[in-house]
């Protein structure tokens, strides 16, 4: 769980252009790091390269959290 | 002639190449639904040559690395986005809107099976926009013959701009009565509509809509522009003519730009569901090339006249040199 948080927080930083230390659990990524509609999205397929995995775009893109995200990738790689 | 008939006869006259990236997604539901069904209609009417992108098509057009290199390029991506953009150009409709940006088609329609400010996000993302406009996009419809109080109405903002303000309400404006102008041929009279009219009326959103009048005056545009402005007496010159000042006494407005989404966005739903056989469609509005957004409500005629407005577009976008080479049929042949 550490190691998906960690990578989650790495890709978030890297897409959105925002220090990995802005970025915590309880980021939101509209709220507080200022998330575009693009940035979303590439956000999204962002993570899908990094662990390798297919999501759900519209069940994706309602996650609106860091931590919230760690869990539903988790979930994803569990499957 | 009527305006969508005119419409597709211009399509017909040079029909140019049109990506639909959600064919395959419908055909996993059903092999004929309304886009097929539309699609299957563009082509046997002539009006274009559609592209049924499919992700197969993608992997085998060996063209998503290069793809990807350039929306980093577009985007301002670091090299390690690579991976990303990837990704992102292997969704069917990220790739459509590639293939209009790197001249692979001449135009894109999608929204049917995709959320719109999806659509809008891809087409913003990769394509430039016009001079001095905003992404903004309009509704068109056209009353049965007969039908007592409008033959032809334009309403906008229906998808992208929440709460403009003055100076996006008066770019809305302007591009909108440029694009009205183009598809019909038409004099563009334009209403920014509030609940006052003219010098009556006071509040935030009367104010905004009165400074939004007044920068359209200040950007000196060729159209006539009048706000703000009651529904009724834009359209009803019954009622225009009791209020002063206001200039559709004679000739009511042709083109609606509400104050917000909201606004907007309920007025098309209306003049769509409550005028019985109307005929409808969407245009984008504010890109250099074609991308049109749809309605998950339309049916097979209003996604055909979408495409009729795409090829119409991408013929006024080549006749202005908007493409920088002849457009690549290659996934035709595909």
């Amino acid at each position: 769980m550490d190691n998906v948080e960690a990578r989650v927080k790495r890709v978030t930083s890297a897409v959105l252009n925002v220090p990995v230390e802005q970025v915590s659990k309880e980021s939101g990524f509209v709220e507080d790091l200022h998330a575009e509609s693009i940035q979303s999205i590439e956000l999204v397929a962002a993570f899908e390269a990094e662990f390798d995995i297919e999501m759900d775009e519209d069940a994706a893109l309602a996650v609106k959290t860091v931590g919230d995200a760690v869990a539903f990738i988790s979930q994803l790689l569990a499957e | 002639m009527g305006f969508f008939e005119q419409l597709h006869a211009r399509a017909r006259q040079s029909p140019k190449i049109v990506v639909l990236p959600e064919l395959a997604a419908e055909r996993v539901k059903t092999a004929d639904g309304p886009l097929a069904r539309a699609a299957a209609c563009a082509e046997a009417d002539g009006l274009a040559r559609i592209i049924p992108l499919t992700t197969e098509m993608i992997r085998d057009s060996g063209r998503l690395d290069e793809f990807g290199e350039q929306y980093c390029k577009l985007r301002g991506l670091p090299a390690d986005q690579k991976a990303m953009a990837r990704r992102l150009l292997g969704r069917p409709l990220f790739f459509a809107v590639a293939m209009v940006r790197f001249g692979f088609a001449h135009g894109a329609v999608a929204g049917k099976y995709t959320p719109s400010h999806n659509v809008v996000a891809a087409a913003n993302a990769l394509i430039p926009f016009e001079p001095d406009a905003i992404a903004s996009a309009a509704f068109f419809c056209e009353p049965p013959p007969g039908y007592p109080v409008t033959k032809l109405i334009a309403v906008a903002d229906v998808v992208a701009n929440e709460h403009p303000d003055p100076e996006q309400i008066a770019s809305i404006a302007e591009t909108t009565c440029d694009t009205f102008h183009a598809l019909s041929g038409l004099e563009s009279r334009a209403a920014l509509l509030s609940y006052a009219t003219g010098a009556s009326g006071r509040g935030e959103s009367v104010e905004r809509v009165r400074a939004a009048a007044e920068a359209c005056a200040r950007r000196g545009g060729r159209w006539l522009v009048f706000g703000p402005c009651q529904l009724d007496a834009a359209i009803l010159p019954d009622v225009a003519r009791n209020k002063p000042g206001c200039p559709f006494a004679d000739a009511p407005a042709n083109v609606l730009i509400g104050p917000s989404l909201d606004v907007s966005n309920n007025i098309y739903k209306a003049v769509q569901w409550l005028i019985p056989g109307c005929q409808t469609t969407l245009c984008s509005q504010g890109l250099a090339l074609p991308v049109d957004d749809i309605s998950r409500g339309d049916d097979e005629q209003a996604i055909t006249n979408a495409i009729a407005v795409n090829v119409v577009k991408a013929q006024v976008a080549e006749a202005a040199g908007a493409y920088p080479a002849p457009v690549d049929d290659a996934f035709l042949k595909m």
